[in-house]
């Protein structure tokens, strides 16, 4: 049996030596560590700088972002722009992985120090920003743009070569 | 105080306060070990442990009696229900009623029974009985292989732990506790825990798997095996099965102070504090105790075939070896 004798004597010994030495626990509620740069919390955004040019939203892979667009002629130049009325982050389909960070043209999406994700229910994580509320029931799945359907001349004849004598390669 | 204490150990008063020790030691063990576990759980592993209600968490016990008492109580549609409810108790009631013979100090005893250890190790293996109820009444698969784990380690461990008493008993010429206690006077050179070493280990070893603790938690085994006896259990029954563990774990190592150590004998004659020799019962006890949950933060699992391994070839052929050894010397000696 060597699980009797020296070993455990030992083993004993090392507990005994953890049961004394100095504990390393933090206070964490009272006591909150710095947050180092560059971490991510949770999501805000800027919704003074925002463009609704619907990066984020697109290169979302768990569509947790999703944005009510309409145009507004803000300076009277008779041309609308584009502007998020509604703007809706679900935090409880974030799995932190900053795309939307850095797809973001103006910088206007970005993660605070806030770490403490916690709700009594799924909705209430859906963070509302802008003037009229997003449903955040609805999944906000960005429409998919109809691929153009591959019209005929020397773009396409030349598509059609290229596809035939990478065939033919293969067969060879 | 001579007077006051005279007129308690008058009869019907004698029996009523010890009772009374006896039952709020028993529901008090449970909690209260639950938060020594937890602490020495957590200086071992180099963090505080509980600490949050009141003063470095000293009212942890009493809120989670709060909430196992608020949480439900489920029983598997399939379980036999009635042996699924009666199996805590049955696990609880022989960890609470062999307090009785256990002498706290000299007067302190419920009933000083003349066969006071046949009824120990009697009533500590109506345990195994609990376990089968568990495992059986659970209807589920997991809970019965758990169960039959239990009994098998419960049962084989029971044998070195009569054999291991028997030296005891042979030196004492007695089964009553008490006297157990009385023989071991004077110092503690005259406890048995010297001329009863192996034995003694033998006892610590095997009333460590009796009330199934690391390093023989096999019956539970809470997260290497996939669950135990307990895994239907919930809220009060499950609190309930938690206590008997605890409560006898205390019981066990106040046997072994009792047999071993001199139970309630001071170390020296001159610190004899009369009345008030509970005292070094207690300390001892506790003393005891944390060698029990020191030892569970220590040691690893033991395999099943480990486990009967120690207990069948290294624990009763050592026991019988100085049982031998005992009764020799008993001889020549006189």
């Amino acid at each position: 049996m060597p699980q009797i004798g020296q070993g455990t004597l030992k083993g004993m010994g090392i507990t005994l030596k953890h049961l004394l030495s100095k504990k390393i626990t933090r206070q964490y509620p009272e006591y909150k560590r710095q947050m180092p740069e560059r971490s991510r919390g949770m999501l805000t955004v800027d919704m003074d700088r925002c463009i609704a040019c619907l990066q984020c939203m697109r290169i979302c892979p768990d569509h947790c972002i999703s944005i009510d667009q309409t145009k507004r002629d803000f300076d009277g130049s008779g041309k609308p722009k584009p502007f998020a009325v509604g703007f809706m982050i679900d935090d409880s389909r974030c799995m932190y992985c900053s795309l939307c960070v850095e797809v973001c043209p103006v910088n206007c999406i970005y993660h605070t120090e806030e770490f403490e994700v916690q709700a009594y229910s799924r909705l209430e994580l859906a963070r509302q920003f802008g003037e009229r509320p997003v449903d955040p029931t609805v999944d906000p799945k960005p429409q998919v743009k109809k691929k153009r359907p591959v019209r005929g001349g020397s773009k396409g004849k030349a598509a059609a070569k290229k596809k035939a004598a990478g065939k033919e390669e293969e067969a060879a | 105080m001579g007077a006051f204490v005279n007129a308690l150990d008058q009869e019907p008063w004698r029996f009523i306060i010890s009772f009374l020790v006896i039952v709020v030691l028993t529901l008090n063990t449970a909690a209260i070990l639950t938060l020594a576990e937890r602490k020495v759980a957590g200086y071992i592993q180099l963090r505080y442990g509980p600490n949050r209600t009141g003063f470095r968490g000293i009212l942890q016990p009493a809120a989670d009696v709060i909430k196992l008492f608020v949480k439900e109580n489920v029983a598997p549609g399939k379980a036999d229900r009635w042996v699924f409810l009666a199996a805590p108790i049955a696990m609880f009631v022989p960890a609470a009623v062999i307090w009785m013979v256990v002498p706290f100090a000299p007067k302190a005893v419920v009933t000083n029974l003349n066969i006071g250890l046949l009824f120990v190790v009697s009533t500590t293996s109506i345990g195994a009985l609990g376990v089968i109820m568990a495992g059986y009444g659970s209807h589920s698969n997991f809970s019965l292989l758990g169960a039959l784990r239990g009994a098998a380690q419960m049962i084989s461990y029971e044998v070195p732990l009569i054999l291991s008493l028997l030296g005891t008993i042979i030196l004492t010429g007695s089964l009553s506790l008490s006297d157990v206690v009385d023989k071991q006077a004077g110092g503690f050179w005259h406890w048995y825990i010297w001329s009863q070493l192996p034995m003694f280990a033998v006892f610590y070893i095997a009333s460590i798997a009796e009330v199934k603790r690391v390093p023989f938690d096999l019956p539970e085994g809470e997260s290497e095996i996939v669950g135990g006896y307990q895994i239907e259990y919930s809220g009060m029954t499950w609190a309930m099965i938690q206590a008997s563990e605890f409560a006898s774990m205390g019981l066990m190592s106040a046997i072994t102070v009792t047999l071993f150590l001199g139970g309630w004998q001071p170390p020296f004659e001159f610190l004899d504090l009369g009345n008030f020799d509970w005292i070094w019962f207690g300390l001892k006890t506790a003393l005891v105790m944390f060698t029990l949950q020191w030892v569970r933060w220590s040691v690893p699992r033991f395999r099943m075939d480990q486990l009967m391994d120690l207990g069948w070839k290294v624990l009763v052929p050592l026991s019988l070896v100085w049982l031998l050894v005992t009764a020799a010397g008993t001889l020549i000696v006189g």
